[in-house]
Formats: structure tokens, C-alpha cells, sequence
């Protein structure tokens, strides 16, 4: 359990300019071995085999299948061992002859297109739920809670937004947090003379600092359950 | 302390309930468009939120907030989409949403006669769920 999960700066036209994910969780992997019929239910989401139904035994809803037999999956397909020869792997689990085989399971990971187009989401619905407020003058979302995490928003006056996606147990002040990204943004991007507005962040010390901030925000939430 | 709207989508999709007890800020499209833009803005928040964090399998949204309003919302088994829009510091929005479920399951769902997907034409749906919101304490 981390303090934060993601950390996202979206730029004044909505594109994604700056992104962290918490690494500690990447090595979650579960493998086991099934027999015919296969009582995990798996379906073709997002060219991935990914589990919908029948969650046990650390398998949880919407992990997807990254290998099958040992032999890593790419997308929906992965090379036979003793054919040699790229096999679906939906042909591959509905037929009996194969199994038991062994499937390795991981949570699914969001590349890096991906966190472009939520970014990009996320900037339309901010708009969208300004315009439909029923109240006057609403800004954007400031905070999207589920019952798995909560999610901080602040825009500054300038237009660039700063996301933090924290899990929803976290006590910590995020809003701080935001703000205090909102600095190091400022020193190490903005008064970079060879920064240009809009475009994505590649600065070490902005990195470092950024790394310093977690760390620190990390320690002082010490997250009870 | 206010409630502003409420609205019902049904699987489909489709408004079948908004009522509205008060609102600062006239809307100035169509009221069928303000409801697709406002089904399309859930729909798009729930799959942006299960993109975001797939940890753990289901999980729900469960309100939104922004400088001036609340956004509440409950979501059935069977796709029916509870959204009701409270000021920010509103208390006790999700049993309030529960208890318009109940009262919808009892008047509209349990009544063999009408089609649950058609826009709610129970009178007694709507002066239940206004009686509710009025009691309720964060109606002002």
C-alpha cells in the first residue's frame, strides 16, 4: 500500500505533459495451473486476454494473462513451443488437447498511449462538469472519489493541471501536495530558459525534486488499516 | 445547504427521471442534450476511473466534487444510474440515493403494469422522492 499511485500534469490544450507512477507494485504476479474447462472466465479487452469473472486465489477481476505454459504473451497471440508458430491464445485455451497448462496472471499495466488518452479524458470531463453545474460558477473536478481511490485535481491560474491519484484509505493532504508540486513545476520547468510552454517536462531536478517531495509525502502518511 | 437536481438514467441510458429543486445556472442546450452530455460524462468518468486503477476488480464511483457543487452517484447491479447534484459540503447524499432506490424498486419496478425503462410516469414515484428531499437535512 503506497501514498500515491500516479502523479499526472496535464498541459493548457489538454495533452499530457508530465507523468509518475508508483513502481512498488509491478511485481505482482500470480501463476497457476488449470485444467479443461477453465474456470476463470478471460475475454479480448484492449488486445489483451483479461479476466472478467471468476476471481480466486490472488486472481482478481481484470488481471490480464501475460504468459501461458512460461512463454510471454504478445497481445492476444504467442509462439507455440514445439510448433514454432504464432498461436491465438483464445484457439489455444478452448481446445482440450492442451491442457493442463499454466497461466500467469498480472495486473494490468497502463502504456504509455494510454495514460496520453486518459489525460486527454480527464481535461474533457473537467470542462464538461464545469458546464453542467447546476450551481453558478463552477470550476472543474477537484476531487473524483471511488471506493478504490480518490483523485486530486488543481488547476492553476494558468491553466496547466495537476493530478494526484492517491489510494482512497490515504488521510494525507493532497491539495498540499499539489501545490507543492505546482512550485517544483515552476523553478525547474518554468524558469528553464530552454523550457517552451506546453511541451513535455524532461528535467532531471525536476525529477529529483519531485522524487525528494514523494518520498518525504510518503513518509510523514503512514497509511493504518 | 441545498440539493439541485437529480437525474435517473436507465440501462439504456435514457432520462428517466430529473427533477429539480433548484438551479443558479440555466442551462443553455436543450434539456435532452443536457441529459445525454450528462450520461455521456458518467459514462466516460466510469471507464476513465476503472482505466486508472484496475488493482483490485470492481469498484464504483462515488461522487465528484468541484468548487461549487457536488456531483452524487449510485450505480445498481442492473445499470440503473442514480446522480444527484448537492452542494459541496452536503452529509448523508448516499442514503439519501438508497432510499430513492427503494422507494423507485416499490412504486415503478414492483408494479407489473409499467415498463421500467420508459420515463417514470408514477405520481406517486415523484411526490415520495420530492417528500424525501425536503425532510432531508441538507435541503435548504
Amino acid at each position: 500500500m503506497s501514498s500515491v499511485y500516479h502523479l499526472f500534469i496535464i498541459n493548457r490544450a489538454g495533452s499530457l505533459i508530465f507523468e509518475w507512477e508508483n513502481k512498488q507494485d509491478e511485481n505482482i504476479k500470480v501463476e497457476k495451473t488449470f485444467d479443461y474447462p477453465l474456470d476463470v472466465h478471460i475475454e479480448h479487452i484492449d488486445n489483451k486476454p483479461t479476466v472478467i469473472f471468476g476471481a480466486r486465489d490472488g486472481i482478481k477481476l481484470r488481471y490480464v494473462v501475460n504468459a501461458v505454459n512460461g512463454i510471454p504473451l504478445k497481445g492476444c497471440r504467442f509462439v507455440h513451443e514445439t510448433t514454432g508458430e504464432e498461436t491465438d491464445f483464445f484457439a489455444f485455451i478452448n481446445d482440450a488437447s492442451n491442457f493442463p497448462l499454466s497461466l500467469s496472471f498480472v495486473p494490468s499495466i497502463l502504456s504509455a498511449n494510454e495514460k496520453i488518452i486518459i489525460a486527454s479524458t480527464f481535461h474533457s470531463l473537467y470542462a464538461i462538469a464545469a458546464q453542467v453545474s447546476p450551481a453558478a460558477k463552477s470550476s472543474g473536478i477537484k476531487l473524483l472519489e471511488t471506493t478504490q481511490f480518490k483523485l486530486h485535481c488543481f488547476q492553476s491560474v494558468t491553466g496547466i493541471k495537476f493530478i494526484v491519484v492517491a489510494p482512497v484509505t490515504s488521510t494525507s493532504n493532497l491539495d498540499a501536495l499539489l501545490r507543492k508540486v505546482y512550485e517544483l513545476y515552476a523553478d525547474f520547468a518554468l524558469k528553464n530558459p530552454f523550457y517552451s510552454m506546453d511541451m513535455p517536462i524532461r528535467c532531471d531536478k525536476f525529477d529529483d525534486g519531485l522524487k525528494a517531495l514523494l518520498e518525504k509525502h510518503e513518509k510523514t502518511n503512514v497509511i493504518t488499516l | 445547504m441545498t440539493l439541485f437536481n437529480f437525474y435517473l438514467f436507465n440501462p439504456k441510458g435514457e432520462c428517466i427521471c430529473y427533477k429539480e429543486w433548484r438551479r443558479d445556472n440555466p442551462c443553455d442546450i436543450p434539456q435532452e442534450g443536457e441529459f445525454q452530455l450528462v450520461f455521456g460524462m458518467i459514462h466516460s468518468l466510469r471507464s476513465f476511473a476503472q482505466k486508472i486503477v484496475t488493482r483490485d476488480g470492481q469498484q464504483q464511483i462515488k461522487y465528484f466534487k468541484t468548487s461549487s457543487y457536488k456531483m452524487n452517484y449510485m450505480e445498481t447491479a442492473t445499470g440503473l444510474k442514480f446522480v444527484l447534484n448537492s452542494d459541496p459540503d452536503a452529509v448523508g447524499i448516499p442514503e439519501l440515493l438508497r432510499e430513492i432506490y427503494s422507494i423507485f424498486v416499490a412504486t415503478v419496478i414492483k408494479n407489473p403494469l409499467v415498463d421500467i425503462e420508459a420515463p417514470v410516469a408514477s405520481s406517486l414515484f415523484h411526490s415520495k422522492v420530492d417528500e424525501l428531499i425536503r425532510a432531508h437535512q441538507s435541503f435548504a
